[in-house]
């Protein structure tokens, strides 16, 4: 294992934008970099800093590690920067990801809120190429606007195979878009559930991934089936330096996929009651 | 050791105050000796310098964590395949840590070395250090040890343990490392009456201490304290202390047990550098995301956050309160905020 805290190097090899203020960027490390879906990376820009990301393998380029990056402040703005060719590092992976053995057999129903879709994303592949195992694959997918639904392209072509039931909203847009507008939360009570045989997992804004916990609940499927991928600040991402703690978890360590189970027993996740 | 032995092996000894200093200058030609100094810092001595090591009566000012954790330390190269770390560890010994202190390091040691990810440096600096500690003469007026379950004299964490006896110390091994230096050291093997002695003594501090405390109404269980703060996120006394903190972090730099802290990245290709400095859950944006969403942007919450973390979180997932009662904290707070205080509150409800 490389020494605590020690990247591996990795070459930027394009940067896609997908929408305004997203990029999508393919590394290829300089070793292989195996991860499970859900579990975590620190990208590293050599003498700028590091920030935790949900790398993606696509199936078409199983050479090349995939970021979806979304702009938003002093790393993720040097990040949209880069130009291919640039000298990037890699440690992890980190963290547990989403709990594969126990959604074999299950109606697989999937949330995914902005670029939270990026950390879902190699769940998602992981279940489609897979679809023996998975017998249903759900996906709701909610955006502030249009142009702010990432992988669209491809996620309408997988629909289109007819692996994935796929359901997107926005909450506000012109003319151009014919599809269903509202909250995420909203396209839950479109869908056939059967709570028995259901598992869901999340990724996007926490109020998002609260509500529509609470409404999976609701509808009968178990709290210990209920998948939050959740964000917190990070900088070691081996549960040493204390930045991602929420109550007695270390959400670098022991998440960033945590059960709405456990998480609706934290009083700071929860808020007051 | 087979079972025989060790009832005749003798397992404490008698040095005189002269031959005990002797032998530390001794050791310090050849390996670097801490120790507090007239100020209550930990200080580097050279083997020419015992004579100014102060013999502290309570705790010093420094926690034991600035050796093995530095407040700001360099950690090379940020890519695995650049060698340019492997600094050499040297050997070290530490005297004058006290009971709290070792409580504090072993608390360190559980957060850095167990699990999946160890801190190998850390181990390194740990194992190349021999810790002699001894017993509390005079806690302090902050010292409160005895509330929270803890004693004013070491019982493990130790290599060697030093008990004021007449004339001189007792010594007491706690570790292999410890007993081959007695046995190097040339100490004769304490007597019966000097064993007793300690006990005694150990006792009457011990009793005096819990006393002073008690009639101040000091006195903690660790299972309600974690029970109250748990449940006591909307308490108005959060808010109402919090208007003391200055945010000075003093608090968390001080705390033997306080492990935050924060990667950083500098440098220019090809020599790029890693460090790693001291942070603390009382900054506003500790825990800041780059969404801007911040999950305790009111000061009154990061105090909250910081109990939490002492009295839930230490004791849910480590076993004990994160707090050792060194009372550092009540020392440095610019504001005059006592942990004592606080927690007498909440116990009260
Ligand atoms: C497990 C996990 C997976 C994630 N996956 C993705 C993903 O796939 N795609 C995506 O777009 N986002 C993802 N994120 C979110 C992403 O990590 C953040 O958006 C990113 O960290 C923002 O960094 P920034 O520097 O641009 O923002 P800033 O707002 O500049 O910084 C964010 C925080 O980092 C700290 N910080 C800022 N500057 C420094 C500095 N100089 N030194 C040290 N700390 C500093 C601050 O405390 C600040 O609160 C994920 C987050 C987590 C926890
Ligand atoms: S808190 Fe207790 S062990 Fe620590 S210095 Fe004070 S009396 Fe000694
Ligand atoms: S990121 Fe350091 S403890 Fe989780």
């Amino acid at each position: 294992m490389a020494e605590l805290y020690q990247a591996l190097r990795a070459e930027l090899v394009s940067a896609v934008p997908e929408t305004n203020g997203i990029k999508t960027l393919a590394l290829r490390p300089e070793r292989p970099f195996t991860f499970a879906p859900g579990q975590f990376a620190q990208l590293l820009v050599p003498g700028k800093g590091e920030a935790p990301f949900s790398p993606a393998v696509a199936p078409e380029r199983p050479e090349l590690l995939e970021i979806t990056v979304m702009k938003r402040g002093r790393l993720t703005s040097l990040l949209h920067r880069l130009e291919p060719g640039a000298k990037l590092g890699l440690r992890g992976p980190y963290g547990r990801g989403f709990p594969l053995e126990q959604f074999a057999g299950k109606e697989l129903i999937l949330i995914a809120g902005g670029v939270g879709l990026a950390g879902i994303r190699s769940l998602l592949f992981e279940v489609l190429s897979q679809s023996e195992k998975y017998p249903r694959v759900v996906l709701l997918v909610g955006a502030k606007t249009p142009g702010e639904l990432i992988l669209r392209e491809w996620l309408l072509a997988q629909a289109g195979r007819n692996r994935l039931e796929l359901h997107m909203t926005v909450e506000t847009s012109d003319d151009s878009w014919t599809g269903k507008k509202g909250l995420v939360t909203d396209l839950l009570e479109g869908i056939r559930i059967e709570p028995e045989r259901s598992s869901a997992a999340m990724c996007g804004p926490e109020p998002m991934m609260k509500a529509a916990a609470l409404e999976l609940v609701k509808k009968g499927v178990l709290a210990g089936r209920i998948f939050l991928s959740l964000e917190r600040n990070m900088s070691c991402g081996v549960g040493q330096c204390g930045h991602c703690r929420l109550g007695p978890v270390h959400v670098c360590k022991d998440g960033p996929v945590l059960t709405w189970s456990r998480l609706e027993k934290i009083s700071e996740f929860r808020g007051p009651r | 050791m087979k079972k025989w032995e060790s009832s005749s092996a003798p397992s404490q000894f008698f040095a005189e105050g002269s031959e005990f200093l002797s032998r530390l200058k001794q050791l310090a030609k050849s390996l670097s000796l801490y120790g507090p100094d007239q100020n209550s810092r930990l200080k580097r001595f050279r083997a020419d310098q015992v004579r100014q090591i102060v013999f502290n009566p309570s705790r010093m000012l420094d926690p034991l964590k600035a050796i093995f954790f530095p407040a700001r330390s360099g950690l090379g190269t940020p890519f695995a395949d650049d060698h340019a770390r492997g600094r050499e560890i040297p050997a070290r010994i530490i005297i004058g840590a006290k009971a709290c202190d070792l409580a504090a390091l072993e608390l360190l040691d559980r957060i850095f070395l167990e699990g999946e990810f160890p801190d190998e440096e850390y181990r390194g600096q740990r194992q190349k250090t021999l810790i002699i500690s001894s017993d509390c003469e005079e806690p302090s007026e902050f010292c409160f040890c005895a509330a929270l379950g803890g004693s004013p004299y070491p019982v493990s964490g130790f290599d060697l343990n030093l008990t004021p006896a007449p004339g001189g110390w007792l010594l007491e091994a706690g570790t292999e490392k410890g007993r081959e230096l007695l046995a190097e050291s040339g100490f004769r093997a304490a007597t019966e009456e000097e064993r007793a002695h300690r006990e005694k003594l150990r006792a009457e501090k011990s009793g005096k201490l819990q006393e002073r405390l008690l009639a101040e109404g000091f006195k903690f269980e660790a299972a309600q304290l974690q029970k109250v703060i748990e449940s006591a996120t909307q308490s108005p006394l959060w808010r109402r202390l919090s208007e003391k903190c200055v945010e000075c972090a003093a608090c968390s730099f001080i705390c033997p047990t306080c492990h935050c802290f924060l990667l950083s990245d500098r440098g220019h290709a090809p020599d790029f550098l890693r460090s790693r400095a001291w942070d603390s859950c009382s900054y506003r944006d500790f825990a800041r995301l780059g969404s801007g969403a911040n999950p305790r942007p009111r000061r009154a919450q990061r105090l909250r956050n910081r109990f939490e973390k002492k009295f839930c979180f230490f004791p849910s997932e480590l076993g004990r309160p994160g707090c050792v009662g060194c009372g550092r904290c009540i020392e440095a707070c610019a504001g005059g905020l006592d942990l004592r205080r606080t927690l007498k509150e909440l116990s009260v409800g």
